[in-house]
């Protein structure tokens, strides 16, 4: 009797179909006037996807179908914005698989981002691990460039973000995470930047425009550019990817990226290193009032490329990229300093929470100034430095003349 | 006949008294009661004797007669009696007619009627098995299983001499456990020819083996073996108590045996082991487990069998133990697929989908695309379909199981997928659950798993993961409660052995394996002496 009860009384009261999902992929949101949000959701045409082979242009029923759709709706607030949009989205919703938040940058500098992430850590379906992104310009257009190994913008965002550790050049955070950060009182949060770029691959004129089976290059990419840096929850200022792996040095998050250094011989010749690893100590220090913050960072590189004439086989040649490859950390380090410390005077760098740690009891009564301290706090910088492989050759090829 | 044999069984059993309503029906019918014959000396007087064989066996016509005289005490009238197609002719003809007939009157022996049982026994007859009994019920149940009786006038004793020989399937390699590293040789439906496998690979006086006749119709043997001193006694005593009280018609296969000694009835999980292959038998008993021989069909039983013994293989011990343990794994892995799969793949699709892979959603929401059933009706039907055709392709003879298994492939793998009816990755869960399913060495506990399996895909369907859970819990905890002739079911696991782990986690290398299974033989555990790990000459040793 209760086994035959349980059977059928609950009826799948929660059952969803697969099918019957509208799988949103990446959640936009932007401020609409009257105090209102506006949300776009960008919706997945799995068959579009699924079947077509990887995705790209799949062709079901003779014509290209869109592997996405993009729906834009406005209220009060997100999940008013959301509900509204049922009444043209066909299937129910789905948050669970949704990678990206894309927060305008209007919206972040203006309205602060506190009145948004509300929704985003009560509703059950949304993931800590979400990547969140400052969009620069419209949403609507930034959520809604095609491409074609990754036929939607949101995969592309995230397969993007994935190979974060090639370049090292923006900074990006995750939802939770970011939550965190405008929660301490030790550091700031940051994010990193999306934006549309014309695309330079495309030409201005194509003269085989009508040639069979071809496709243009589209107008304008999607990027990702430099960090947003936050106070609180509004954005207040920008650091290009220079700075921004300053910014990651000292957060010890850099995992790989090029550095170009001056060959020491030729000075117009540069020598390309591949970050390989590195580790970051954050040791502060208080003497005679003053906060002194000692970043010790340990490097390890290869050779990638030169353009001049180098004798890697020689330890002092070694030694003297080294040296340079220091500097030239350094000097990123001491960039992202001056815009973040001296311009926008947000710490992003953590140095509040590392002084938090080392001096507890002073921290208590430094955190309330902690905004006025910390533009005043004196920043040692020190790199160590390790250059491992120099890659298959010794010598470049050189071209003589016979 | 059958009637009186089956009272005569009864009685020999049981001593249970018959029902006065069946008592009654066969009094009216038979001139003779069967514990009437079971009393009733053998007479000295032949034709009273006959008259008795013929009421009772006369009508049949596989029953001959042979009337006689021999050659001695006057020539007295003698008669054998036999069941053609039981017996040998060669050896009543050669070996007791002949030399009663012709060889003792040749001999000129002769003598009184005091000293003829003697002579006919000791001197006349040269069949090896020769058993006299003063009872008419005794002369009928040896007749009946291919025994000769002789009776002779004059005489108040019949001898029943062993003439057996009928025809027999020959030892064959058992369909059901092949092995590619192994013997050969299972058992036969004869009982004496299991036996014999069994002994031969056991050549120890310790090997006991103990008869016990089973079914008021079938009258049938079983046997039950085991080695003295690695067999628990009370195990024995438990096991002989079990099956003597057995009170059926007939036994026609062991598995009647099984429903009847097992120790919950109603659990779904098999508690009792089954092989056709003598060497399985026979290393279940050096582990110290009984063997549970019926005659008339080459499925032996082995008890107890814990859980853990359903999923070993006799090749797990005769490949090299790297391989054995890595296939162990993967059919413990199967063993939990088989069961589990479709039912997490129904829970997690239409309950869960924030567990899948965002690509693999895309794609299954794309592959489910314009199906028009819920995933649980889908996987219904697809096992439904699957059960079938298994069915179907066992029982056909195997040129139309080809046939069925085409139609298999192609209506269900690609049409089915065509027309849209199912996604493709429910073929493929139904696929491999079903290939999962066959990795068991077991079969009956694979079909466990068959069974159960649908209750959890409506588990799954109602309630999710959650109710998955429910079932695998349910499962757990009947497992846990189970016992297979007092060892507790999950043995080695839970009550947890850490030895026994190097027959169960692993396949240790026999040199390793040093001790029985702790529940199964208690009181004597070595089963071979310490420091047996080989290595290589010693170079600075004696021998160089």
């Amino acid at each position: 009797m209760l086994i035959t009860l349980l059977l059928t009384q609950p009826s799948c009261w929660d059952r969803r179909e697969v099918e019957r999902l509208g799988i949103v992929l990446s959640t936009g949101i932007e401020s609409a006037p009257g105090g209102k949000v506006r949300v776009i959701v960008q919706n997945i045409n799995p068959t579009a996807l699924g079947k077509g082979g990887g995705g790209g242009g799949a062709m079901v029923g003779g014509t290209a179908s869109k592997p996405y759709r993009n729906r834009l709706g406005e209220g009060s607030t997100i999940y008013d914005a959301i509900r509204g949009l049922s009444r043209e989205t066909p299937r129910q919703l789905f948050f669970a698989h949704n990678q990206v938040i894309i927060i305008s940058e209007e919206l972040a500098r203006e309205r602060g981002v506190r009145e948004i992430t509300d929704f985003f850590e009560r509703h059950p379906q949304i993931r800590r691990t979400t990547w969140l992104l400052v969009g620069k310009g419209q949403l609507n257009a930034l959520m809604d460039e095609p491409g074609r190994l990754e036929a939607n913008p949101s995969q592309r965002v995230v397969g993007i973000i994935n190979e974060r550790d090639l370049t090292s050049q923006y900074a990006v955070q995750k939802l939770g995470d970011f939550l965190e950060m405008m929660e301490s009182e030790g550091t700031q949060p940051y994010t990193a930047v999306l934006e549309r770029e014309i695309n330079k691959a495309s030409p201005p004129e194509h003269k085989n425009r009508l040639a069979e089976g071809h496709i243009a290059e589209p107008h304008q990419i999607v990027q990702i550019n430099g960090t947003a840096l936050f106070r609180r929850d509004k954005m207040v200022g920008w650091l290009n990817p220079g700075e921004s792996r300053g910014l990651l040095w000292v957060r010890g998050k850099v995992k790989g990226g090029v550095i170009d250094i001056p060959d020491p011989d030729q000075k117009d010749r540069i020598i390309t290193l591949e970050i390989i690893r590195s580790k970051t100590k954050l040791s502060p220090r208080i003497k005679d009032g003053q906060i002194i913050m000692t970043v010790e960072i340990d490097e390890e590189s290869n050779l990638g490329e030169t353009t001049g004439e180098l004798d890697v086989v020689k330890p002092e040649v070694i030694k003297k990229l080294e040296e340079l490859q220091a500097r030239a950390i350094q000097g990123e380090i001491e960039s992202a300093l001056a815009r973040a410390q001296q311009e926008y005077g947000v710490d992003v760098f953590g140095f509040g929470e590392a002084l938090h740690r080392k001096y507890p009891r002073q921290w208590k009564e430094m955190k309330s100034r902690w905004p006025e301290l910390y533009p005043e706090v004196q920043v040692q910088v020190g790199v160590k430095t390790k250059i491992r492989r120099t890659g298959l050759i010794t010598k470049p090829t050189e071209p003589k003349q016979r | 006949m059958s009637r009186l044999v089956k009272k005569y069984m009864r009685k020999r059993n049981r001593g249970k008294k018959d029902s006065p309503k069946e008592n009654e029906k066969a009094g009216n019918r038979q001139a003779y009661e069967m514990e009437e014959l079971e009393k009733m000396p053998v007479s000295d007087r032949l034709a009273e004797n006959l008259d008795i064989l013929k009421g009772v066996l006369g009508h049949n016509s596989d029953v001959v007669f042979r009337t006689f005289r021999i050659g001695l005490a006057d020539r007295a009238e003698a008669v054998v009696v036999y069941v053609d197609g039981m017996i040998e002719k060669k050896i009543i003809s050669a070996e007791i007619i002949k030399p009663l007939m012709l060889e003792s009157r040749m001999a000129g022996m002769d003598c009184q009627k005091e000293q003829l049982l003697d002579l006919v026994e000791n001197s006349g007859i040269t069949a090896s098995e020769v058993k006299s009994t003063a009872f008419m019920g005794d002369v009928i149940a040896g007749v009946l299983y291919g025994d000769a009786a002789l009776l002779i006038d004059g005489l108040g004793t019949g001898l029943a001499i062993d003439v057996k020989g009928w025809q027999t399937r020959s030892i064959e390699e058992p369909p059901s456990e092949v092995l590619v590293r192994g013997p050969r040789e299972g058992f036969t439906e004869t009982l004496r020819t299991n036996i014999t496998l069994i002994r031969r690979k056991l050549r120890s006086p310790d090997l006991f083996f103990r008869d016990i006749q089973v079914g008021r119709k079938t009258n049938t043997s079983v046997t039950i073996a085991y080695i003295n001193g690695l067999a628990d006694s009370s195990l024995v005593a438990e096991v002989i108590s079990r099956i003597s009280r057995i009170d059926i018609d007939g036994i026609l296969e062991s598995s009647y045996l099984e429903e009847f000694i097992e120790d919950s009835p109603y659990s779904p999980f098999p508690q009792i082991l089954h092989t056709e292959r003598p060497d399985k038998v026979a290393a279940a008993l050096l582990e110290g487990r009984v063997a549970i021989l019926t005659d008339g069909t080459p499925v032996a039983l082995v008890a107890p069998a814990p859980f853990i013994t359903f999923m070993q293989s006799p090749e797990d011990y005769y490949e090299r133990y790297f391989l054995s343990t890595a296939i162990r794994w993967v059919r413990y892995t199967a063993f939990v697929i088989s069961l589990v799969l479709p039912s997490l793949y129904i829970a997690i699709t239409t309950f869960h989908q924030e567990m899948i892979p965002t690509r693999l959603l895309i794609s299954l929401a794309a592959a489910r695309e314009g199906v028009p059933f819920p995933a649980l009706v889908e996987a219904l039907l697809m096992e439904f379909t699957f059960e079938a055709l298994r069915e179907a392709g066992i029982r056909l003879p195997r040129a139309v199981g080809q046939a069925v298994s085409i139609v298999g492939a192609l209506v269900i793998g690609q049409a089915a997928i065509q027309a849209n009816i199912v996604s493709p990755l429910m073929v493929i869960v139904v696929a491999v659950t079903g290939i999962a399913s066959f990795m068991n060495p077991a079969f009956n506990i694979a079909l466990t798993m068959r069974l159960l399996r649908f209750p959890m895909m409506l588990l799954a369907g109602t309630l999710g993961l959650f109710g998955v859970m429910t079932g695998i819990l349910a499962i757990l905890i009947h497992l846990a409660g189970l016992r297979s002739f007092g060892v507790p079911y999950m043995d080695s696991i839970s009550p947890f052995h850490p030895g026994d782990m190097k027959d169960v986690a692993i396949r240790a290398p026999w040199w390793a394996m040093d001790r029985r299974p702790a529940d199964i033989s208690s009181k004597n555990r070595r089963r071979q002496s310490s420091g047996l790990k080989p290595a290589p000459p010693d170079p600075g040793g004696n021998k160089g």
